[in-house]
């Protein structure tokens, strides 16, 4: 691997792998909302 | 408090595009590696954020033991798990660096290994989060919060008496040891909008994690009425 | 009801009940022999290069087999209430701790005393330097594994799948003493370093991991 490409690798996988974890806290954010609105539907 | 959070994360995004800017273009190109050199610019911000966030997993799980209350357990949750996906980070841009520097993607050497320990140590806390049932979790954790943090600088001075090729420390050092003022510069934005990015997590996480227990809670009180009818 | 008189009581319970049925030593050194065996296929074992390694083959071997007995520490206990007894007894929490731990230590003291002519057979062993010294790392080196095993035993046992946490937590955690302990015994037995360092360090774990163990287990033991 040269010089620029790891680089580019480099940066490319930290943003990879912070909008990954985002992405995962949304899903579960959206997923507890959902339950929330599940219990108050029909309690 | 919510539109301040907003607020808070617009700035952190203007951060991390700013202290990107100031490395990729702005640092001037290092004279024996190259461009690669760059990449310290995300790798070592990534690593302090994580130590931040370890630090705080340690203080809270001490909090947890001695008062009790859910919110420092919550905060205990949250700052393992984002201190795991910024230690993550280190762990894979450090040997990307390594490659064209060394020759090598890894070596066993102090700094490296240490690293490796400690984000076993928080896979096994979150493990352990997982697996334990019912309000025993934050008590078991926590305690394995203080086992981890007390083996941190038992496994640095152990592997340090082994072998240890990572460069030492850039900043602080002898007189040859300091940085170039614009590098310093663009190291000192990356630092900070790193931090900010780890603390949008944090408080995310955390608000997750008390709309889970709330969920339960709800969860719980759903069915001893059921019960009751 | 005094901590000694706690501990001696549990202790003397434990060793009574591991005497009679010989569960986790019979176990424990079916597991290690195994171990012998199989790793004896990975590289020629009688070769003298293989002084190197035994350090660490030693030790790993050592290693599973107390994980097969610090599973079995807190099994009985809970199946029987015990530690909700326990719990509401006025009886010290650290005085069980040390009980259990001194017994696992037992137990595995006697697995490395019954093992160790087989390793010296299988793998040819003989130590270049002097022998207390290697009796002075397995001490140390065990007591390390035992504490936090013991301890880790009894987080684990409140967990599902019981059985594979022990490990996941304890090796993590292990690994400077793991790498202290394959050090040392390897420098005794080349001969080629001193082994001060890593003794040193072995001491400083065993105190440090003692004293945390001995603060926190009352908080994990009450943990409801």
């Amino acid at each position: 691997m040269t010089g620029p490409e790891a680089l580019k690798a480099a940066y490319i996988v930290t943003w990879v792998v912070l909008l990954g974890y985002l992405g995962t806290l949304l899903g579960r954010f959206r997923k507890v909302r959902e339950e929330m609105k599940d219990l108050k539907r029909n309690p | 408090m919510k539109q301040l959070f907003i607020a808070f994360i617009v700035l952190t995004l203007g951060l991390l595009a700013y202290s990107t800017y100031q490395a990729l273009y702005v640092a001037p190109t290092e004279q024996t590696m190259g461009d690669v050199q760059r990449i310290f610019y995300y790798h070592v911000p990534s690593a302090w954020t994580a130590g931040v966030c370890f630090l705080v997993n340690f203080l809270a799980s001490v909090v947890y033991l001695w008062k009790r209350n859910t919110a420092s357990d919550a905060l205990a949750a949250a700052s393992a798990e984002v201190g795991m996906t910024f230690c993550t980070i280190v762990l894979i841009t450090g040997p990307i660096w390594a490659r064209p520097v060394w020759g090598i993607w890894w070596t066993w050497d102090a700094r490296l290994t240490t690293t490796l320990v400690l984000w076993l140590i928080y896979v096994s806390y979150l493990m352990l989060r997982r697996f334990s049932a019912g309000g025993q979790t934050q008590v078991l954790a926590a305690a394995l919060a203080i086992f981890g943090f007390v083996d941190v600088p038992i496994v640095y001075m152990s592997i340090r008496w082994f072998r240890t090729q990572h460069p030492s420390p850039v900043m602080g050092g002898g007189e040859n040891s300091g940085l170039d003022p614009v590098m310093l510069q663009a190291f000192f934005w990356n630092l900070l909008s790193f931090t900010c990015v780890g603390i949008v997590l944090m408080v995310l996480r955390y608000r997750l994690q008390r709309l889970e227990e709330n969920v339960e809670a709800k969860h719980a009180a759903v069915a001893l009425q059921g019960g009751s009818r | 009801m005094t901590t000694l008189s706690v501990t001696r009581a549990t202790l003397h319970k434990d060793l009574r009940m591991e005497w009679r049925s010989k569960d986790a030593i019979n176990s424990m050194l079916f597991f290690a022999l195994l171990v012998v065996v199989i790793f004896s296929f990975a590289f020629n074992p009688t070769a003298e290069e293989s002084r190197s390694i035994a350090g660490g083959l030693v030790w790993v071997a050592f290693l599973f087999a107390a994980v097969v007995a610090l599973n079995q520490t807190w099994a009985r206990e809970l199946r029987n209430q015990v530690l909700d007894a326990y719990r509401v007894s006025p009886a010290p929490p650290n005085a069980l701790f040390v009980a259990k731990a001194l017994g696992n230590f037992l137990f595995v003291v006697v697995l490395e005393v019954l093992m160790t002519p087989l390793f010296v057979v299988f793998y040819n062993l003989r130590s270049v330097g002097p022998v207390w010294q290697l009796v002075v790392v397995a001490l140390l080196g065990t007591w390390a594994l035992v504490v936090n095993g013991t301890f880790f035993a009894a987080l684990s046992i409140r967990t599902r799948s019981r059985e594979i946490m022990l490990p996941l937590l304890l090796f993590p955690i292990s690994i400077p003493a793991v790498l202290a302990m394959v050090d040392a015994t390897t420098s005794i037995l080349t001969g080629e370093a001193s082994p001060d360092f890593w003794i040193k360090m072995l001491a400083v774990y065993d105190l440090v991991f003692t004293a945390v163990c001995l603060l926190l287990f009352e908080s994990v033991l009450n943990a409801e």
